[in-house]
């Protein structure tokens, strides 16, 4: 059973790094440079609820180091470390607050486009860049909801095919 | 897996309910609360470009010159161009190169930003050359 569940968090790291790679093809978003999506949230979401918080966040951690050295830079690790530690953060307390499945993704969508502008801030020392902030609220939100329904089709089915 | 099966069965508590709908129209107002300041709020002639590095001013340049500024910051550089009332970076050697990439800027508050080399280069209020820069952009 150990062996099963590793395998299949191997391959949702994979597809975690295939949606940061699309991502990466995306140079900017919203006009904020280095600022991402978040599509790589799905395979994070889907993971919280398959197999649960611990392996979420290693998957989280896993593959933000891969992405970072295959397609970033030092810089672009740290960046969006920071940015998946908020939402991971705050996808824990609405899961323990009990949101349905769309409520924690997208607190997950908004908070990670909140913690990416105030890492941003913090980087340049600079508060003007805000002015991107209700768009990174509004994009968050959009995306979170659009997470939350393909893991929750994913869960459906994979409940199963993984629980066998 | 307790808690997802309940869902499926679509048997989620009102009260739950509830809350995810009061953060989810908590976000929208904020988003939007923050839009209608930053649109509504009056705001000068966009008249100077101002050039900060980690949040020192690096420098203030009057938008209607025809400038080329090279920054040279602890980790490389970047040249920003100011041409007909239009700001952009030109170049760089940062390792994204997103600055570069990045929309041209030409009104009050817009920004762009570097962020490995912690550059931010904003129009900011200014009366100098505002004539220049009103006929051209708006007649
Ligand atoms: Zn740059």
């Amino acid at each position: 059973m150990n062996t099963r569940k590793n395998v299949i968090l191997a391959l949702l790291t994979t597809t975690a790094l295939m949606l940061s790679y699309i991502e990466s093809l995306i140079p900017f978003f919203l006009g904020v440079p280095g600022m991402k999506l978040g599509l790589a949230n799905l395979a994070v979401v889907f993971c919280i609820y398959q197999f649960g918080l611990k392996e979420a966040a290693l998957l989280n951690f896993m593959r933000i180091v891969l992405s970072g050295l295959l397609f970033g830079n030092m810089f672009s690790i740290l960046f969006s470390l920071s940015g998946a530690a908020v939402s991971f953060a705050a996808m824990v307390i609405c899961k323990k607050i009990r949101f349905s499945i769309y409520g924690v993704s997208i607190s997950g969508g908004v908070f990670h486009n909140i913690g990416q502008l105030l890492v941003a801030i913090f980087i340049v020392q600079n508060v003007s860049i805000s002015i991107y902030g209700p768009f990174l609220l509004i994009s968050g939100l959009i995306t979170g909801a659009f997470i939350g329904y393909i893991s929750k089709t994913l869960l459906k089915y994979s409940d199963r095919i993984l629980r066998k | 897996m307790a808690d997802l099966s309940k869902e499926f069965e679509g048997s989620i508590h009102l009260k739950y309910r509830k809350r995810e709908i009061i953060f989810v129209v908590t976000v929208l107002v904020l988003a939007l609360i923050w839009f209608a300041v930053q649109k509504y709020l009056p705001t000068g002639n966009a008249g100077e470009v101002q050039i900060t590095v980690g949040g020192e001013i690096y420098g203030t340049y009057s938008l209607s010159e025809e400038k080329e500024i090279p920054i040279r910051v602890e980790n490389g550089y970047n040249i920003v161009s100011i041409s007909n009332g239009v700001v952009r970076v030109t170049e760089a050697d940062c390792p994204d190169l997103l600055c570069v990439k990045m929309h041209s800027i030409s009104k009050e508050n817009q920004a762009i930003c570097c962020l490995p080399h912690r550059v931010v280069v904003r129009i900011i209020e200014g009366n100098e050359g505002e004539e220049d820069w009103i006929d051209s952009e708006t007649y």
